[in-house]
């Protein structure tokens, strides 16, 4: 599931595991929406919980819904704490 | 967020609604009185940044840029403040020096997520309250604060509140746009930073500007589009066009070398740069973040940078390496949302919460609903009885202004319940997950979870539903939600229902039928939405990025203002539309005045009706009172249009009902009150309007079916249809919506017709 260097969307995440944003793809708008709401390089997100092809999603300490589409250009890869 | 709380807690509830000019989108003001001081406060929507996608953030991003305010006051959620120092950080950066009121002060001290109050103001330089959110909103140390501020000062200045270092290669690029900005003069009243900021970050056009392209579909969103919102007030240099000479290049040369570089748009590095910089303030006040980036030689150099620049003169140490990340915990909402957003239960509360809210709608409002209609009816007689002296007079207010204004007065009730369970449900943080629930399917629909909540008020009143369209980002989105609202069954058209299957339907079923009328409604709905989405709005619905805020007790007072604010729109109507038709209609309908002996005859058509001696009297008397209306100019008109009506098997007083229900969909029921002469107060569920319309319409069960499928079709009420243009800013496309609905409505009705026919009905 995950490609190599564990990159992968965020809609392939693995449900409740800690991820950490490495790129946003997509449209420019849609990208700085995410970076302002704090999708940004090296953020902590997870996935909560699916809901059809979205989900709620954890970022910054709050939670959001995005579609699949969204979810998508979110690519992550496993967060490593150090 | 808490703003609205704040706001009515600092004026005391004493707001009104102001159209801000340019904007569509209503901005409330109050006031309040400190020493010898009177304040004006607005309240701005809700904004997360200063790049604004809906059309309510653009009135929000309108307000802070036109204006200088004595004090700009950012309500902060406590709990949420990496998220929130965004806005205030562009707000410092537009040169504003915001007073934060630190909300949910109580909740974020208890699960220790409290700052450090004395350190994040040394921090950013900025006043910071701490609130309390939870009951009743102390705001005295606000109300303090204020009282010390000089009215004279302005809480914003022309020169930026911070600096951001946003790297080399941005720094760079930002250097040249500041200089070329201020070399094409203008940009004073911002600070060069952000108007440079602007430029490289700003200029895209998704959403059509008001200006020229507003209501135009399909406006371009390559890179380098001006935006062309043509915002009021000093608003520079964002009017960067394709080709516009240096502001292009500028553009370009930012996109190429952060894409070349940094691998990322100038967008995303801005607004890295500016989280990298809140996560550095946030550590020097010991505040764990609960991210960290991962990518150290791009981030070193960014906190490093912020540090650099030095904000306030505080020293932040660069604490960069010691992160604790956050673990993953697993709140009340979230043990609640694997239930609420089941992919099977989840629907299962879905359907019976709305089931719920519909009936609450309806048995709650009934006695109220009563209570006013007789009221109605008294003042009605009451106001005959006092003008008797000067008969055109007491007509004109016991027949057409009392019993018009009152019909519609009748549904408040209703209406007010269903907004006030919407607030609850708002508040409590369910509609945000049925957003985020009914998203694919509504996508498969041609829509986007966005219009959930748009499309929920529709069944109350169609009027709100489309002002809550503004909070979608993206013109063909609003467009095709836009059209779909007004399909959504609203309560004004339950009495037409209640009127026509009382006549020509067995009781058991009448709730079959008003549900078969609401899914009807929403099957058109969904066809017209993929009609327009295949034809003049193609595309994908746009993406979905919702709050989900924590589940909690709904505040009633809170629920009760805010249903004060969605239903006043609907007293508008009665106090405006409704009386101005209401004249009209009566006008209509009592001009040019009849002869005398038919309207005596009438009368004592009325009498015989109601004693229900209907095989004696009906046929001679309702002829004569269709013939006194037959000669108005409403049963003319009537007459002229019913043939145009005549393959749906409607007859001329018909048509005349469907005339009048133009201005309200409960004009119908009035209307053909009056048409068949049993006065025009009646109610849905008068019995001899009922009998008279079952035996003298001309009308059968299948032609009422008919027409219970053509009102709930054929048109948006007169004030949905002014709100559709005002917020589509096209008179072009609200025509070919109305269009559209009217030539659904007929073919339907005909459809119902010619197969109700063959079925030999």
């Amino acid at each position: 599931m995950e490609s190599n260097n564990g990159l992968t969307p965020l809609a392939k995440a693995k449900l409740t595991a800690p991820y950490s944003v490495c790129e946003l793809q997509g449209e420019e708008e849609t990208q700085q929406r995410l970076a302002e709401l704090g999708f940004v390089r090296g953020a902590c997100v997870t996935v909560v919980q699916r809901v059809g092809g979205g989900a709620k999603v954890r970022v910054n300490g709050y939670h959001l819904a995005l579609n699949s589409k969204l979810l998508n250009m979110i690519i992550v890869r496993p967060f490593v704490s150090n | 967020m808490g703003k609205s709380t704040v706001f009515n807690a600092l004026t005391g509830g004493d707001a009104h609604v102001a159209n801000y000019p340019g904007v569509t989108v209503e901005v409330k003001h109050g006031h309040f009185r400190a020493g010898p001081v009177k304040w004006v406060v607005q309240d701005t929507p809700g904004i997360y940044s200063l790049s604004a996608q809906t059309e309510d953030e653009v009135a929000a991003e309108a307000i802070l840029l036109a204006q200088y305010p004595n004090v700009c006051i950012q309500v902060v959620d406590t709990q949420n403040l990496s998220r929130d120092l965004y806005l205030t950080i562009e707000l410092m950066e537009l040169g504003y020096k915001p007073t934060l009121i630190l909300n949910k002060w109580d909740i974020a001290e208890k699960s220790g997520r409290a700052p450090d109050v004395k350190k994040l103001e040394e921090t950013l330089g900025l006043k910071c309250i701490p609130v309390v959110a939870s009951r009743r909103v102390s705001l005295q140390p606000l109300k303090d604060y204020l009282a010390g501020v000089n009215p004279d000062a302005s809480a914003r200045v022309a020169k930026a509140q911070v600096k951001i270092d946003y790297g080399r290669i941005l720094s760079e690029i930002l250097i040249s746009a500041e200089r070329e900005l201020a070399a094409a003069g203008g940009v004073q009243p911002v600070p060069a930073r952000f108007a440079a900021l602007r430029l490289l970050t700003c200029g895209r056009g998704q959403y059509p500007g008001r200006g020229g392209g507003r209501g135009r579909i399909g406006a371009g969103r390559g890179r380098g589009r001006g935006r062309g919102r043509g915002l009021i007030g000093p608003y520079p240099a964002c009017g960067a066009e394709p080709g516009t000479g240096w502001r292009h290049h500028l553009r370009v040369r930012a996109y190429t070398e952060c894409m070349s570089q940094l691998g990322e748009e100038p967008v995303v590095i801005v607004a890295e740069r500016r989280h990298a910089f809140i996560r550095a303030v946030l550590q020097r006040i010991g505040f764990a973040t609960g991210s960290r980036p991962h990518d150290d030689t791009v981030m070193e150099d960014v906190v490093a940078g912020a540090l650099a620049s030095g904000v306030a003169a505080a020293k932040i140490e660069p604490s960069i390496t010691s992160h604790v990340m956050s673990p993953p915990v697993t709140t009340l909402s979230d043990r609640l949302d694997r239930w609420v957003l089941h992919p099977v239960f989840g629907w299962i509360v879905f359907v019976f919460g709305m089931w719920l809210v519909f009936q609450a709608t309806f048995t709650l409002g009934a006695p109220v609903m009563d209570l006013i209609d007789a009221g109605v009816s008294w003042l009605a007689d009451t106001s005959l009885a006092a003008l008797a002296g000067v008969p055109l007079l007491a007509s004109l207010i016991g027949e057409g202004i009392i019993p018009g204004v009152g019909m519609v007065l009748v549904f408040l009730p209703n209406i007010f319940i269903l907004f006030l369970v919407l607030a609850l449900l708002e508040d409590s943080g369910y509609l945000a997950r049925g957003s985020l629930l009914t998203d694919g399917v509504l996508r498969r629909c041609g829509v986007s979870g966005r219009s959930f909540i748009p499309m929920v008020v529709s069944f109350g009143c169609n009027v709100p539903a489309i002002l809550a369209t503004r909070t979608m980002p993206g013109f063909k989105d609003r467009l095709i939600t836009i059209a779909i609202l007004p399909l959504m069954s609203c309560s004004a058209r339950m009495p037409v229902y209640v009127l026509l299957i009382g006549a020509f339907f067995a009781h058991a079923w009448a709730g079959t039928i008003i549900t078969l009328m609401y899914f009807l409604g929403i099957v058109v709905a969904v066809l017209l939405a993929l009609l327009l989405r295949r034809t003049v709005a193609t595309g994908e619905p746009g993406s979905l990025i919702i709050e989900l805020p924590e589940y909690k007790l709904p505040r009633l007072l809170a629920a009760v203002k805010s249903m004060w604010m969605m239903g006043k729109h609907y007293i508008q109507k009665a106090g405006t539309i409704i009386l101005a038709a209401s004249i009209v209609i009566w006008f209509l309908f009592s001009f040019p005045q009849a002869p005398a002996t038919v309207v005596a005859n009438g009368s004592a058509a009325n009498v015989a009706v109601a004693a229900e001696d209907l095989s004696a009297g009906e046929e001679l008397a309702v002829g004569d009172i269709s013939g006194a209306v037959g000669s108005t100019y409403a049963g003319r008109l009537g007459k002229a249009i019913a043939p145009f009506f005549a393959p749906l098997g409607f007859d001329w007083r018909v048509t005349v009902g469907l005339i009048g229900s133009t201005l309200a969909k409960e004009i119908m029921v009035s209307t053909m009150g009056v048409v068949y002469g049993v006065g025009d107060e009646v109610e849905a569920e008068d019995e001899t309007l009922i009998k008279t319309v079952r035996t003298s319409s001309g009308l059968t069960p299948l032609t009422a079916l008919a027409l219970m499928i053509f009102v709930l079709l054929y048109m948006p009420c007169l004030a949905t249809i002014a709100v559709m243009y005002r917020e589509l800013g096209s008179a072009r496309w609200t025509l070919a919506i109305m269009g559209l609905h009217f030539g659904t409505a007929y073919l339907l009705a005909f459809l119902a017709i010619q197969v109700g026919r063959v079925m030999g009905y």
